[in-house]
């Protein structure tokens, strides 16, 4: 049943692909916008802008996914259908997971280039990316299912998903500081901690509360 | 039509109205002791500071704020389970307190700031985690106004208050730590003379029962729109 509703999922977005090509337009814009406005940029900047443009991008295909569910008025028949809804969270969840991660591959060599620096990705910042798409994913389906019933999504996303995003995003940047810079593992391991924690809480969250936010 | 016939204000019940004298008169002499006694000037290097009186305020509306924070997470999880909709009336009133309190601590604290360290706003960690929390109870008034009808906007309130709650460790430790070559937060307790930590327990006990009234009154109201609903 997973597999198909991802499935479902999948091929809704690369049947047109505007979400995942819309997000890395916005990106581009963005991270074109931070390149030229700032002098003298370290290597952290990169990192920085970086997510906050990630995560300013998600809220945008958040919108997208739940806009297409409300336009079609197919969420109902979904969740009248014998499908257990935390099974509909995972399904979202991973398929916006992918959507995401796809942008990031696309977007990180533009930034890379925009910013005129040498950043090698190594097998800790890849996980670690990997676990916040994780939790961006999850809250943001969390707080998009909220506002399925509500007429305005589009600001609704953003003003709950960045606040929620802040400690996660203070988290990654110093955890990818630190395996960049090459600290040594005990100097930031209580970010990792932070990040894989929060990724799992909400997650676990999402799928008990998942009914009770989607339901009419 | 039923609503109509019952005009009961909130100071008819005895309770409510003894709360209400007690939380206007307490906070009234509050002012006054604060004001008046020279022990609550001494401030943290031992010399007279007229901005040392904020301490009087801010550190009681931030326990409160917290408190109330916290019952917001508690009254929103049993909301969810139990389904009463008195649990939704207490978490949204105490949601709301806490972010009037919130909004509080963040003012006074920057001036507090500004007399200890020179500058309004310092990235210092409790602030900051204040200042978060605040702008997610931002979010759960947006999802309470524009969210849908109510059953759903009740629901999608109590899970957004219990994330909130969830996450307050995590925001805390995480600001407490990210920005650790700034500001410290002072540690309180040790830097109290003769006299100013009676007044500053008298202010905890004004502003506590502050909140009780207002708390009250609120749900009083609540009460009071649900029966007009029926």
């Amino acid at each position: 049943m997973l597999s198909t509703l991802l499935l479902k999922e999948l091929k809704l977005e690369f049947r047109t692909k505007e979400t995942v090509l819309s997000m890395l337009l916005l990106g581009t814009v963005l991270s074109f916008l931070f390149s030229i406005s700032i002098e003298n940029l370290k290597q952290e900047f990169v990192v920085i802008y970086f997510w906050i443009i990630i995560f300013m991008i998600s809220s945008l295909g958040l919108y997208r996914s739940y806009q297409n569910e409300k336009n079609l008025d197919s969420f109902n028949m979904m969740i009248s259908s014998p499908v257990d809804p935390s099974i509909i969270f995972i399904s979202k969840v991973v398929s916006f997971f992918i959507q995401i991660f796809i942008v990031e591959l696309f977007l990180f060599p533009i930034i890379v280039l925009f910013f005129k620096v040498n950043f090698e990705i190594s097998y800790g910042v890849f996980f670690l990316t990997l676990a916040t798409n994780w939790y961006i994913s999850a809250l943001g389906n969390i707080i998009g299912g909220m506002t399925l019933r509500s007429n305005r999504n589009e600001m609704i996303i953003p003003i709950l998903l960045f606040p929620f995003s802040a400690p996660i995003l203070l988290a990654i940047i110093r955890a990818t500081t630190g395996v960049i810079n090459n600290y040594s593992f005990y100097d930031f391991s209580n970010w990792v901690f932070i990040i894989i924690a929060s990724a799992i809480v909400i997650f676990i969250l999402g799928i008990w509360a998942y009914y009770d936010i989607i339901k009419e | 039509m039923t609503s109509l016939k019952n005009r009961e204000t909130f100071l008819d019940n005895r309770f409510n109205n003894l709360i209400f004298w007690l939380a206007i008169s307490f906070s009234f002499i509050n002012i006054l002791l604060i004001v008046t006694s020279s022990s609550s000037l001494i401030d943290l290097y031992g010399k007279e500071n007229y901005a040392r009186w904020i301490f009087y305020y801010h550190v009681p509306i931030a326990w409160n704020a917290g408190l109330c924070f916290i019952l917001a997470g508690i009254n929103s999880f049993l909301y969810i389970k139990t389904n009463k909709i008195k649990y939704d009336f207490k978490a949204l009133s105490f949601a709301e307190l806490g972010t009037l309190f919130g909004i509080l601590i963040l003012i006074t604290g920057s001036l507090w700031a500004k007399s200890e360290w020179g500058v309004y706003w310092s990235w210092e960690a409790r602030l900051t985690t204040t200042l978060i929390l605040v702008l997610i109870y931002f979010g759960y008034f947006m999802i309470q106004k524009y969210g849908g009808a109510y059953e759903k906007t009740s629901i999608n309130r109590a899970y957004i208050s219990l994330m909130s709650t969830i996450m307050i460790p995590i925001i805390y430790y995480s600001v407490q730590f990210f920005k650790d070559e700034f500001q410290s937060h002072p540690s309180n307790g040790s830097y109290f003379v003769y006299g100013g930590l009676q007044i500053f327990f008298f202010s905890l006990l004004s502003f506590s029962l502050l909140l009780i009234f207002l708390h009250k009154y609120r749900i009083f109201y609540l009460n009071k729109k649900k029966e007009f609903l029926k």
